[in-house]
C-alpha cells in the first residue's frame, strides 16, 4: 500500500517539475514548483525523516513561493 | 575623520572588530596542540557515546546483528547504562530527538554557519532593496482580512511550539522561524498589519548575541564550543537539555525576525517605515 502511494507521489512530483520547467506563464511555473516541494516533503515523511519534511514544507512550499511571486510582480509574468 | 564623528561607541566597535580579527588570525601563528580539553574528556569514549565513536557502518551492523541486547553498548555516562524515557537523568545531552542532539551539540558549528549565511543573505537583501520603493499592493478584501485574523495567531502558536519542543519532537529553530515569518507575511498582505522593523531588528540582534554568548561560555565551563554546561534533566520532559532548549528558542526567534525583515523589505521597501 505505502509502496504504491510512494510511486504515485513520485510520478506526480516528476510531472509537476516538468510543468514548472516548460510552462510559459511564470506564475504556473512557481505554483507547480511549490507543489513539487509539498510532494517532496510527503516523500521525506514516508522515508522516516520528519525533521527534513517539516523544513521542506515550511521553507520550500511557503517562503520560496512567496519570494518568487514577489519577484514576478516586480518583473514580467510571461516567459519569452 | 572629523572631530565630531568620533564617539565612544565607534571606538569600542572598532576595538571589538580588531580583537576578533586578531583572534581569527591566531591559529596561523600558534604552535602546539590546539585547544585544551579537560583531562577526563580527552578519551573520546567519555565525550561521545559508543555509536558515535564508531567509524564504519559495517561495524555497527555487525554489532546490531550479533546480539539484540543494545544496553551494554549504550555507554552514555557512567551513571546511566540504559536510556529509559522519562526516567533517565544526567545524560550526555538530554535530548529525546537525536537529530537535534547532532545538529545543535555535536555539530554546533554547522548551525552557527547556517545562521551566519542566513544573516548575510538578509543583510544583502535589505541593503540592495532599501533604496528602492515599490508600487503598493491593492487593498485586501473582506474575506482576506477575516481569514488572516483567524489563522495568524494559530500559525505563530505553532511556530513557538515547534521551537520550544525542538529537543523532543521533529522540527527546530529554522522551520519554526520560517513558519513565524509566513505568519507575519499573512498579516502583512491580509490585514495591512504594519509591524515596526526596529522591533524585529532588536529581537534579531539580541538573539544572535545571546546564541554566541551562551556557546562561548561553553568554552569556559566544559572546554568545547557549544558544550552543554547546564543540568540536562530527565529525558522527555520539556525542561530537559536546558542549553539546547535555550539556544534553539533563540535561533527560532532570530530566524523568524530575520525572515520577517526580509519579507517586509520585499513587500514595500523600507522607505515608509520608521527606522
Amino acid at each position: 500500500m505505502i509502496f504504491w502511494i510512494f510511486i504515485f507521489i513520485f510520478i506526480l512530483s516528476i510531472i509537476s517539475s516538468i510543468v514548472s520547467i516548460t510552462a510559459k506563464d511564470l506564475l504556473y511555473s512557481v505554483l507547480s514548483l511549490s507543489l513539487l516541494s509539498l510532494l517532496t516533503s510527503i516523500l521525506f515523511f514516508i522515508l522516516n525523516a520528519p525533521d527534513v519534511a517539516i523544513t521542506e514544507a515550511a521553507v520550500g512550499a511557503a517562503l520560496t513561493t512567496v519570494i518568487f511571486i514577489f519577484g514576478i510582480r516586480r518583473t514580467e509574468r510571461e516567459d519569452k | 575623520m572629523r572631530e565630531s564623528d568620533f564617539n565612544v561607541g565607534k571606538f569600542f566597535a572598532f576595538l571589538f572588530v580588531l580583537i576578533l580579527f586578531l583572534f581569527m588570525l591566531s591559529p596561523l601563528f600558534e604552535e602546539g596542540d590546539g585547544a585544551k580539553i579537560d583531562k577526563n574528556l580527552s578519551d573520546i569514549k567519555n565525550r561521545v557515546s559508543y555509536f558515535h565513536s564508531l567509524k564504519s557502518v559495517k561495524e555497527i551492523e555487525r554489532i546490531l546483528s550479533d546480539n539484540n541486547d543494545f544496553s551494554k553498548y549504550r555507554e552514555i555516562t557512567d551513571s546511566a547504562k540504559t536510556v529509559i524515557f522519562g526516567e533517565s537523568k544526567d545524560l550526555e545531552n538530554g535530548t529525546a530527538n537525536l537529530v537535534t542532539s547532532i545538529v545543535l551539540d555535536y555539530r554546533g558549528f554547522d548551525t552557527l554557519g547556517e545562521l551566519i549565511v542566513l544573516f548575510i543573505s538578509i543583510l544583502g537583501l535589505t541593503i540592495i532593496l532599501s533604496t528602492l520603493s515599490f508600487a503598493k499592493f491593492e487593498e485586501p478584501s473582506f474575506l482576506q482580512i477575516t481569514g488572516v485574523k483567524f489563522v495568524t495567531p494559530f500559525m505563530i502558536l505553532v511556530g513557538i511550539y515547534i521551537f520550544l519542543h525542538g529537543h523532543l519532537s521533529p522540527g527546530g529553530g529554522f522551520p519554526a522561524g520560517a513558519i513565524i515569518a509566513t505568519a507575519t507575511l499573512f498579516s502583512l498582505i491580509g490585514c495591512k498589519f504594519n509591524y515596526r522593523v526596529s522591533n524585529l531588528k532588536f529581537i534579531e540582534s539580541n538573539a544572535g548575541f545571546f546564541v554566541i554568548l551562551l556557546a562561548t561560555l561553553g568554552l569556559y565551563f566544559t572546554g568545547s564550543f557549544f558544550g552543554n554546561y547546564l543540568p540536562t534533566g530527565i529525558v522527555g520532559k520539556l525542561y530537559s537539555s536546558s542549553l539546547i532548549l535555550i539556544i534553539y528558542s533563540l535561533v527560532g526567534l532570530k530566524v523568524g525576525a530575520e525572515l520577517s525583515v526580509g519579507i517586509k523589505t520585499l513587500y514595500n521597501g523600507e522607505k515608509d517605515d520608521d527606522r
